[in-house]
């Protein structure tokens, strides 16, 4: 059935060949095929799927920046609020610490004014016991003097307005120790 | 300036006879080719493009996508495929010259069949978009005087695409031809020696312009065409 022809079977190149132009049909079907099927697809898949992934990429970055963001002034709030509270804290323990040292002040006050009034007290007691002693010494003295001067025995009047004289002028002496 | 070589021929039942001729046989290379090329272009394709086939492969599909889309419009973005088709077939059916087999692009059945599957996809989209009278009511426009020009005009677009490409593709051919042969004349005029050396290098240098360049210039031009013809014939007004 397959007849081979001799070298020089030619065609004039203007000759029509209805064999020539279906398989020139067929020819160029397979070649659309073949490029969509084995290039075009592949290559608009492939660019596809980079796309997709390149705006996922994107859209990712974008969330994270925002959820940075959205961290970001939260933290910013809680370092406001905590500074605040720590001022608060700051002037209440101030406050408190002015009141307790002008307590303190004030008690120290009242103890020292205590104590100097009881010291006063103290200081008057012990002078009024001193004079008595010494008014009673000084009238003992007195009659041993008085008793050695006039070597003899007083009347109990003689004796009452000598000790009046004696003191009287004792009591102008300034006494030390 | 040879003809195109009939390879074989066979009978097949109800069909009649078939010829294959050395046109068919580099189409199929072409295709083979084509197929090569693109399973080398996205063999191992990964999301982070690191190999320069797959780069490659991405480019050739993001530039023809832009070549599309700004000649018709986004809206005919999965147009791309057919253009590289047409673009690939029309190219490595050129180009394959180069390997000294017959151009696939230089026998008019091919060209002229390109052409023909054009005017059948402007009047497809055309007739899709508008309906049949649509279609056909673009043939009474500007004037309907101009019915007899416009019907003309409608059925040169695929012969003239599939001529020029076919005249050009030819003329390519034809000149590399005279050129060897002028080449061996000059050779044994000048040096008088039965040797060909000037055949070295030469053709090599004027086949640039002749089969590469003009390959190029022709799939282009193809290509741009049928997208032109398209658009224009599916302009939303």
């Amino acid at each position: 059935m397959l007849k081979f022809l001799a070298e020089d079977a030619v065609q004039g190149i203007m000759t029509p060949n209805q064999w020539t132009v279906i398989f020139t049909l067929l020819n160029l079907l397979l070649v659309y095929f073949i490029v969509k099927r084995f290039l075009y697809k592949p290559v608009k898949a492939m660019l596809d799927a980079r796309e997709k992934e390149v705006s996922e990429t994107y859209l990712a970055a974008d969330q994270a920046r925002e959820n940075a963001e959205s961290m970001q002034e939260e933290y910013r709030q809680r370092l406001a609020h905590a500074k605040q509270e720590a001022s608060e804290i700051v002037s209440s323990a101030s406050r408190k610490a002015a009141l307790n040292s002008e307590q303190i002040l004030t008690q120290a006050k009242e103890q020292a004014s205590a104590l100097l009034e009881k010291a006063d007290r103290q200081i008057a007691d012990e002078k009024k016991r001193a004079v008595n002693e010494m008014k009673n010494e000084i009238s003992d003295i007195a009659l041993l003097a008085a008793a050695k001067v006039l070597e003899r025995d007083l009347t109990a009047e003689d004796h009452e307005r000598l000790i009046e004289e004696f003191i009287e002028n004792a009591e102008d002496i300034t006494w030390q120790k | 300036m040879d003809g195109i070589k009939i390879l074989y021929t066979f009978e097949l039942p109800y069909l009649g006879q078939v010829v294959i001729t050395e046109t068919v046989r580099n189409s199929f290379i072409v295709v083979l080719l084509i197929l090569a090329l693109c399973l080398i272009l996205t063999h191992k394709m990964e999301k982070i493009p690191r190999k320069m086939t797959q780069k490659a492969a991405e480019k050739l599909v993001l530039m023809t996508e832009k070549f599309v889309v700004s000649n018709m419009g986004s809206r005919w973005r999965a147009f791309t495929p057919y253009i590289m088709a047409l673009f690939g077939s029309s190219i490595f059916g050129s180009l394959i010259s180069l390997t000294s087999l017959r151009s696939v692009t230089a026998d008019i059945n091919v060209t002229l069949t390109w052409g023909v599957v054009t005017f059948i996809m402007i009047h497809f989209f055309s007739i899709r978009q508008k309906g049949v009278l649509g279609d056909l009511k673009g043939l009474l426009e500007p004037i309907p005087v101009l019915l007899p020009m416009n019907i003309i005009s409608e059925l040169a677009t695929p012969v003239s695409m599939g001529f020029r490409h076919f005249g050009n593709a030819l003329a390519g051919t034809i000149i590399s031809t005279l050129i060897y042969q002028a080449l061996a004349g000059l050779t044994t005029l000048l040096f008088g020696i039965g040797i060909p050396f000037l055949q070295v290098g030469v053709p090599a240098v004027l086949s640039l312009y002749f089969d590469l360049f003009s390959g190029v210039m022709q799939a282009f031009i193809f290509c741009l065409l049928t997208m032109i013809y398209i658009s224009n014939a599916t302009a939303e007004e």
